[in-house]
């Protein structure tokens, strides 16, 4: 266990100096952590945790990076054929397809060739599942989809959701609090215990000087070997040592500063290893387990998600109706969008004809439902206004929006991807929806000009600065407060 | 002897700060958790019964129209949520609560509750289960990891020892101490649910013999972690070491383990994507019968065993509309892909929770977990259940309604239409659970496993009174 004290640091106390005593108090804890059979442990346990969270954060991204390569290599194929196709139907010939099925009808490739919609992996995304187990990551829009029929939930075992990710996110937010304690919960205590506080006692000592030394050793100590281990466990998994990777480590740090602080303070006010355990513990399990959780609830408590069984029925009772009147619908669509009128009458007798009546009728329903989309959307976006706002409340929760904004897995950038998926739908319809109502035809020339998918994140804010400020300002205070307050009395804690 | 041990162990526990303060903050958050469920439970339940009445009248309102197209314009099913729900609800949040059911698709149940939340809700929720499963253990272990250590560190041990105290009683006595405070906890809070799902009416019919075991199912969790507790305390000698370790067991069986199994079932038998499902039963369908595609070889395959079977030349000479019966034929051979699909799926989470069961060797918190979910009727098997009913449903309704298009509109008529009566004749989805024998069978392994951790637990407990 740490802690355990040499007779010989006893004897450095009676130096006058009191500057080569900080110094020897410093080389004294650091002999004894090196001599100590804990070291070992804590670097082999840190060390190990890490490279297999690693491993696993990054089996996940590699198939990730699978899935979209190979949903663009069959993209390719299927365009290589359909320019094949087009130059035979160019050149005069039949095709083995129904008529319905020819390429150069605009519904046709729009519905049967669409583009990949993907959300590739940042740089650090191994370090982060969070949401990235719920959602897909690459959809492909057709001329028939909207915002209501494309779906992004990924088809995921449920338990693995209940029971949460290996990842570095959850080593560092869970795992590395527990180690810190384990490491520190008896700095002082142990010397009470073993009485060799009495000795330190007996000289010239600034208690909590002497123990934020001791406890500045330790912190050194751990925080070097998780940096160690954390760019360790980052280049074997060839991620590149992008400003992402620095900030990351300067969140980790800070992290860690914050739980060694609270260590510190709790050990300065004397009280038994039994005692300094049950109330770091208290505290880890307040500040990551039931505030967050805590936090969590009061948002969706405050701000409900309307229910999506309801927005089911709102939905079936719009088609319904749109299905009744699809002609009355044709002739407003028309009426709204008079760029789409063709010069003779729409021939109802045509596919192109059922098309227009299809197509004016899916608008109609969506412009519907839109508002209640929206909706959705709004009471998602006020629930992480109140948990931004609360997530100062703990440091784990900050350092949970720090990584997932490193990883670019956070419900933001998913939130992001989805609109901009919902964005391309539009362009794509955009695209292909005036040659539906012109009657025209789809062209190779156009396979060039189809829109490709942009993922546009200038909606997102980074909030890594005033995480940075608040993390650091944690441990800060509670350092500060402890060294410049009304010095503790070693007397007082016998 | 044993009794009188427990009694002045109890004394000594209860008057402590610690378990005043743990025992008010543990009180508080379940009665905080019970609201919110209970709050939660009873919105979906009336959501879902309006949702439910309304999908119906839509259905039943629809204007004459083909049979066929009445089947792809489809109806909704929607999960039903169960009262022991308000105990444990599983992984009801990351599952989709409603089914759309049409022709010539099984679809998944969508809009999964956690999809429309913010990411913080991964950290977990204020939940009875959150309670029961992980606080509980660590209040155990903090009244009672210095059971023993005390004794050997006040030095009262050696009196005791020097009065000729049968060690065994003595742990005993302890383990008792400690336990007897948590089961009437327990007791409080299990009386609190019983409570709560009697007194309010909306909460429908209540298993009181799954609540009966999910009550028994806690006590035997708590009982595994209470001789784990006396075990360490037994051994270590030494309070503050006793709770960290006893902390690393907890840390390790409740959040690591369960987080680490994951990865390593997950990469033994892994999911397919979203996207991969749906390619390789499109490749499957495009290969068979589809009702919409007379043209292709398995329609005309089937064009010639009809017209022969019946002893005819020509599809208008059959006694019923050929592409009502192709369109029937056509959904049976979808279903049978679909079926041969799902069970695929089914097999990967079979052997994914097979592989949860071979790890909870070394954690208790696994089978209960698993065990405690089944019997809420909020795991994974449970949804399984409803989205086969479902899928059942969806057949039925498709036989009825391809069976009317079949047997009343001549072949090639696709203006015939079928009117409201027709709709009204496709019966309502009622959908039961499964019963408490089946979910017990299907956790076989679950329950031999929570056996064995309270049997080797508490073999421990003795063992370690023998070797003081």
């Amino acid at each position: 266990m740490p802690g355990h004290s040499s007779h010989s640091w006893v004897f450095f106390y009676q130096q006058e100096e009191s500057s080569s005593m900080n110094l020897y108090i410093i080389l004294t804890e650091l002999k004894q952590l090196y001599r100590n059979h804990w070291l070992l442990m804590l670097t082999s346990l840190i060390f190990f945790i890490f490279l297999y969270a690693a491993w696993n954060g990054n089996t996940n991204v590699e198939k990730r990076k699978e899935s979209i390569t190979s949903a663009l290599v069959e993209m390719n194929q299927q365009d290589e054929l359909l320019l094949e196709r087009l130059d035979s139907l160019k050149e005069g010939h039949e095709l083995n397809l129904r008529p319905w099925q020819y390429p150069d009808q605009p519904t046709a490739t729009g519905n049967f060739n669409p583009r990949v919609a993907a959300f590739y992996p940042s740089n650090l995304a191994l370090i982060s599942t969070g949401q990235s187990d719920l959602f897909i990551h690459y959809v492909k829009p057709t001329l028939n989809d909207d915002v209501i029929s494309l779906s992004f939930a990924e088809l995921t075992s449920p338990v693995r959701l209940l029971f949460g990710n290996f990842d570095i996110s959850f080593v560092l937010i869970y795992l590395l609090p527990l180690i810190v304690i384990a490491f520190c919960y008896n700095i002082l205590s142990i010397e009470k215990e073993s009485g060799l506080l009495r000795l330190v006692a007996s000289n010239p000592l600034n208690v909590q000087l002497w123990l934020f030394q001791k406890t500045l050793v330790r912190f050194i100590t751990v925080a070097l070997l998780i940096v160690g281990a954390l760019c360790i466990s980052l280049a074997l998994n060839k991620v590149d040592f992008q400003p992402g990777a620095w900030k990351l480590l300067l969140s980790v740090i800070l992290y860690t500063s914050f739980w060694f602080a609270l260590s510190f303070v709790v050990n300065l006010f004397g009280r038994s290893s039994e005692y300094n355990a049950i109330t770091l513990l208290s505290l880890w399990m307040f500040l990551v387990l039931i505030l967050p959780s805590t936090v969590s609830q009061i948002a969706s408590e405050l701000y409900p998600v309307p229910s999506r069984v309801m927005l089911v029925n709102e939905l079936r009772k719009e088609q319904a109706a749109a299905d009744k009147e699809q002609d009355k619908i044709l002739d407003d669509y028309l009426r709204a969008h008079p760029e789409m009128v063709v010069s003779r009458e729409s021939d109802e007798s045509t596919a192109y004809g059922w098309w227009q009546r299809y197509f004016a009728s899916k608008d109609l329903v969506e412009q519907r439902i839109e508002p209640l989309m929206a909706d959705y959307d709004q009471k998602l976006l006020e629930q992480q206004m109140l948990v931004r706002k609360l997530r100062y409340l703990s440091p784990s929760v900050i350092l949970q929006d720090v990584l997932s904004e490193l990883a670019h897995t956070s419900t933001d950038h998913y939130l992001a991807y989805k609109e901009s998926v919902f964005q391309f739908t539009k362009d794509w319809k955009s695209f292909f929806l005036p040659l539906v109502f012109a009657e025209k035809e789809f062209s190779s020339d156009m396979v060039e000009k189809l829109p490709q998918f942009q993922l546009d994140a200038s909606s997102l804010e980074s909030r890594y600065f005033t995480n940075m400020w608040v993390l650091f300002l944690y441990p800060f205070i509670l350092i500060v407060l402890c060294l410049v307050g009304k010095p503790f009395s070693i007397k007082n804690m016998f | 002897m044993v009794w009188e041990i427990a009694i002045k162990e109890i004394k000594e526990i209860t008057r402590t700060r610690q378990f005043a303060v743990a025992s008010i903050v543990i009180m508080i958050l379940m009665a905080l958790a019970i609201g919110l469920s209970y709050n939660y439970y009873q919105q979906i339940q009336e959501q879902h019964e309006e949702a439910r009445i309304n999908e119906r009248v839509i259905w039943e309102q629809q204007d004459e129209k083909n049979p066929h197209s009445a089947a792809h314009y489809g109806t909704y099913a929607f999960k039903p949520k169960y009262p022991l729900s308000l105990i444990d609800s599983g992984v009801e949040k990351f599952l989709g609560i409603s089914v759309f059911l049409e022709a010539h698709n099984r679809n998944e149940a969508d809009y999964a509750a956690a999809a429309d939340q913010t990411g913080l809700s991964r950290f977990g929720s204020i939940s009875p289960d959150f309670i029961l499963l992980f606080l509980i253990p660590l209040f155990i272990i903090l009244i009672g990891h210095n059971v023993m250590s005390k004794e050997y560190e006040r030095g009262t041990f050696r009196l005791v020892k020097s009065q000729g105290v049968n060690m065994t009683y003595l742990v005993l006595g302890k383990w008792m101490g400690i336990y007897i405070p948590i089961f009437l906890l327990a007791g409080i809070v299990f009386s609190a649910f019983a409570i709560c799902l009697n007194l309010v009416k909306d909460f429908g019919d209540v298993n009181w013999l799954a609540f009966g075991l999910l009550a028994i199912l806690y006590l035997l969790y708590y009982a595994i972690f209470t001789s784990l507790t006396v075990v360490a305390s037994v051994n270590i000698k030494n309070s503050g070491l006793t709770m960290v370790s006893l902390l690393a067991i907890w840390m390790i069986s409740c959040l690591a383990l369960p987080k680490a199994a994951t990865t390593i079932i997950e990469e033994s038998h892994p999911y397919p994507t979203q996207q991969a499902f749906s390619a390789a039963i499109a490749e499957d369908k495009a290969k068979g019968l589809n009702g919409h595609t007379p043209w292709s070889e398995a329609s005309k395959k089937l064009e010639e065993e009809t017209l022969e079977e019946h002893g005819v030349t020509s599809l208008e000479e059959l006694p019923f509309n050929f592409d009502g019966y192709r369109m029937q034929k056509g959904e049976e051979h979808e279903a049978a892909i679909f079926f041969a699909h799902y069970q695929e799926l089914k097999k990967i989470y079979e052997n994914q929770k097979s592989g949860y069961n071979t790890l909870s060797i070394i954690s208790p918190y696994l089978p209960v977990r698993f065990l405690s979910m089944s019997l809420a009727n909020t795991d994974y098997e449970s949804h399984w259940h409803f989205s086969d009913a479902a899928e059942k449903y969806r057949l039925e309704m498709q036989g009825i309604l391809n069976g009317d298009f079949a047997e009343h509109a001549a072949y090639g008529d696709w203006s015939y239409k079928s009117d409201k009566s027709l709709w009204k004749k496709i019966p309502e989805f009622d959908y039961q659970p499964p019963g408490l024998t089946q979910i017990l069978a299907s956790n076989t392994q679950s329950l031999i496993s929570l056996f064995a951790w309270s049997l080797i637990t508490f073999l421990g407990v003795f063992l370690s009174a023998r070797r003081i």
